[in-house]
């Protein structure tokens, strides 16, 4: 699944660590979301796309 | 009382997991030392050796409760894909000990409790090497 998560973080000048911290895992979640390596779950996608104020289909497509 | 005792064991859950742990060993050192000297019926002798699991129980509860509170959904994955090693490996480890037995080669090995329990180490081990380095 692809995301838009990094250019997301990048656009607001956040670390992995920063983003890690607001949304409350660990920052090798974030480097995994990041490099698609793996796909978040529901609510943690929800979370993200709360973060952003974007929807979970603007952030995440297959 | 209990209210707080409660948050404590979400505060501090590795401690708590600790402090039954401690629990464990000494229920052990207690239940066989009382089976050693004291001469009791046996279904008495029974409900001994039951209740010294009693803390292993709470242990395991304590472990994974901690597991849950500490790690996220990606640490989890990686120690569920971890913990997958272990039934494949150990019986890939019992068929390659029995074949190098008949080979002549492993002749002495016998099967332990500790030797299985260093096998689940080393699997272990071996499982959160792979699988952390397939989210890396």
């Amino acid at each position: 699944m692809k995301n838009s998560l990094r250019e997301l973080r990048a656009k607001r000048q956040w670390s992995q660590g920063d983003l890690a911290d607001k949304l409350g895992v660990s920052r090798q979640t974030i480097n995994a979301i990041e490099t698609e390596k793996y796909d978040p779950s529901l609510p943690l996608a929800f979370k993200i796309a709360r973060l952003f104020g974007q929807s979970i289909e603007k952030i995440f497509s297959e | 009382m209990t209210d707080k005792i409660r948050t404590l064991t979400k505060r501090f859950p590795w401690a708590t997991m600790s402090l039954y742990a401690i629990a464990c060993v000494l229920a052990a050192i207690a239940a066989s030392e009382c089976l050693k000297r004291v001469e009791l019926p046996v279904p008495l002798r029974y409900g001994l050796v039951a209740a010294a699991f009693v803390p292993w129980v709470l242990w395991f509860r304590a472990l994974l409760r901690a597991l849950r509170r500490t790690m996220d959904e990606l640490q989890l994955r990686v120690f569920l894909d971890a913990l997958a090693f272990i039934p494949p490996g150990v019986i890939a480890a019992a068929v390659a000990v029995d074949v190098l037995r008949h080979c002549g080669l492993l002749a002495d090995f016998r099967w332990t409790t500790g030797t299985l329990a260093l096998a689940i180490a080393a699997l272990s081990l071996l499982g959160l090497l792979v699988s952390s380095r397939r989210y890396d």
